[in-house]
């Protein structure tokens, strides 16, 4: 038992991990990378939904007949982002401000579904909860790294504290949108390149 | 009963929604009073940084503005007045279009309406990291103490923060031309209803 | 909201494109984009579904969501509007034209999980636009992520003809790509005024 969990750890996170092998799910989070407390509130979201729902998917398997599966997972998936939604709303209005619109994109956040539909599908309830929580954690991973980058070198500081001296100029093109696809694109080159070494290595 | 069933579908497929859409009424309507208490609190908060009155969390804020702030209606346009420094101050919240949606903001003045004494933002729909950087304290702190010139503020573009009060000029965002342009636009509606309403009514 | 509907729709297609600033349906965009003829497939159908959608969600916002005052179920209710516009339009083009949905109706299924038309309908809500607005607003944004895949797919043909270090092959360099394409659509930037 102990040895599987591990084993969907090291998957999910390093060696499967959503964004970096199958490019999934980075456009709800991705649009706000250029704060990092903010892509932290977004990525803890999306693993709370994804082993959420991956856990209920999995528990009410049996009752979702072939044609109604799809229609109910995604009911599920949209439930636990309503319910994200209001308690953003309710305890941390700040922060629901900033996001917006982003908070219900991750409905459409296509690891949940696929981790519904690959993994909750044939596994049980805890299994597939730990397997959600796990693929959340690689995806936050990554979109942290990105964050960490762009707050640093677009506004000199870090979860809005300020690190860099006064006369730092901040790379305008660090806040805007194409940075975050250069920081994805560098990321995705090295990880294949370190798969590459490793290969090789065997 | 057996789950690919015409039946079966239809009546798990529907306990299944009946039982989110339940958790989600219960959850909202828990949810409900904390929420609005937040929409109050966000305008008082505006209110009092507009007035640049210092105050150290909500429970303060709300304190304070309970015994400084005080409100009459001219129509249906509310007027907020405090007094700072032996100096009395007038505010009210305002409404008007930007590049992407709507913008309510609180803007307070000195008595007469020639200078502004502070800008805060309640809501905004701008780009995150964009536009929506009008939120931030180095922009907003341009409006402080401005006088306010024949013919209303005019908007710089290129520069990184006009802070003489006697200026009448503020500094666009870098990247966000649009916005700042619309800023200047409803500020200077906002400013001339200010007027016009104090103006009427005496 | 009284935001030019011209404007916007020059807005939404070019300035604030709905992939390239605001990252909405890039799933579909990076897979579907190997190919030319099925990127063009699929932008013309997110295109219409999503013009379709957004009025329609306007309308099921305005008229429905907030009379019944049932807002906290909104993005539900936004999933399945467009889930059954897709099937119905589906099986219309099916039986209607065999040709169109050769070209069309095999990319219908891939929408429903498009987040760009859901994106749309969200910020179409947001931002408090009226049906005109949202109307232009969903075809804008559906044209804007139509030109961004074709001319993702274009370039990424052209690459696949030039040697590339083998890391930075595939989704690497094609992320590399849309951020250069990104920069270039910024520069539209100047070309659009507000009054």
């Amino acid at each position: 038992m102990m040895n599987d969990l591990t084993k969907i750890a090291k998957r999910n996170i390093l060696l499967e991990n959503q964004i970096l092998v199958a490019t999934l799910g980075i456009c709800s989070t991705l649009a706000v990378t250029n704060n990092l407390f903010n892509t932290v509130i977004m990525s803890v979201g999306v693993i709370l939904t994804t082993g959420l729902s991956n856990f209920t998917v999995s528990l009410l398997k049996d009752f979702m007949s072939r044609k109604s599966r799809m229609t109910l997972e995604t009911l599920i998936i949209a439930s636990y982002v309503i319910i994200l939604d209001l308690f953003l709303k309710a305890y941390l209005p700040d922060a629901s401000k900033t996001l917006g619109p982003y908070v219900g994109l991750i409905i459409t956040n296509c690891i949940i579904m696929g981790r519904a539909e690959a993994f909750a599908q044939s596994n049980g309830p805890l299994l597939s909860l730990w397997d959600g929580l796990t693929a959340g954690a690689g995806y936050m991973l990554v979109l942290v790294v990105i964050a960490l980058v762009r707050e640093f070198l677009g506004f000199g500081s870090l979860l809005g504290v300020r690190i860099m001296p006064e006369g730092f100029t901040p790379w305008t093109i660090m806040v805007m949108a194409p940075s975050a696809f250069f920081l994805l694109g560098a990321f995705l080159w090295m990880f294949n390149a370190f798969l590459m070494k490793a290969g090789e290595k065997k | 009963m057996n789950k690919e069933s015409r039946f079966a579908t239809i009546f798990y497929t529907s306990l299944i929604t009946f039982g989110f859409v339940l958790v989600l009424s219960l959850i909202n309507f828990a949810t409900l009073g904390k929420v609005k208490q937040n929409e109050e609190i966000f305008a008082v908060r505006a209110l009092l940084n507009a007035f640049g009155i210092g105050y150290k969390n909500d429970a303060e804020a709300l304190k304070i503005y309970e015994e400084r702030v005080s409100q009459f209606a001219i129509d249906d346009f509310t007027v907020y007045t405090t007094t700072v420094d032996g100096e009395e101050r007038v505010a009210s919240i305002f409404t008007g279009d930007a590049l992407w949606g709507s913008i309510r903001f609180a803007m307070a003045f000195d008595k007469e309406v020639e200078r502004i004494i502070g800008v805060d933002f309640i809501d905004q729909n701008e780009t995150p990291g964009l536009g929506g950087r009008i939120t931030e304290k180095w922009f907003r702190d341009q409006f402080v103490n401005k006088r306010i010139p024949e013919g209303g503020l005019t908007l710089r573009v290129g520069g990184t923060g006009d802070y003489d009060p006697e200026s009448g000029r503020f500094d666009a965002i870098t990247g966000a031309t649009s916005t700042s342009k619309s800023v200047e636009r409803i500020f200077n509606r906002a400013i001339e209803e200010m007027k016009r309403k104090l103006g009427g009514g005496q | 909201m009284n935001v030019d509907p011209i404007l916007l729709l020059f807005a939404s297609i070019f300035t604030s494109n709905v992939v390239l600033t605001n990252f909405l349906g890039m799933c579909s965009y990076i897979s579907i984009s190997k190919d030319l003829v099925s990127a063009s497939g699929l932008g013309m159908a997110v295109t219409f579904v999503m013009t379709i959608t957004t009025a329609l969600n306007w309308f099921v916002y305005h008229h429905i969501i907030v009379p019944l005052n049932i807002e906290y179920l909104r993005f539900i209710i936004f999933i399945i509007v467009i889930a059954s516009v897709v099937q119905i339009l589906e099986m219309l083009i099916d039986r209607v034209s065999p040709a169109l949905y050769m070209s069309l109706g095999i990319f219908l299924p891939l929408i429903t999980v498009n987040c760009a038309i859901l994106g749309v309908t969200l910020f179409m809500q947001i931002r408090n636009y009226n049906f005109i607005q949202s109307l232009v607003y969903g075809l804008g944004g559906g044209l804007g992520w139509w030109l961004a895949i074709v001319s993702l797919a274009a370039i990424r043909k052209k690459i696949d003809n030039n040697p590339v270090p083998p890391g930075l092959k595939g989704t690497a360099l094609t992320m590399v790509t849309i951020g250069i394409m990104a920069m270039a659509f910024m520069g539209f930037a100047g070309m659009i005024r507000v009054q």
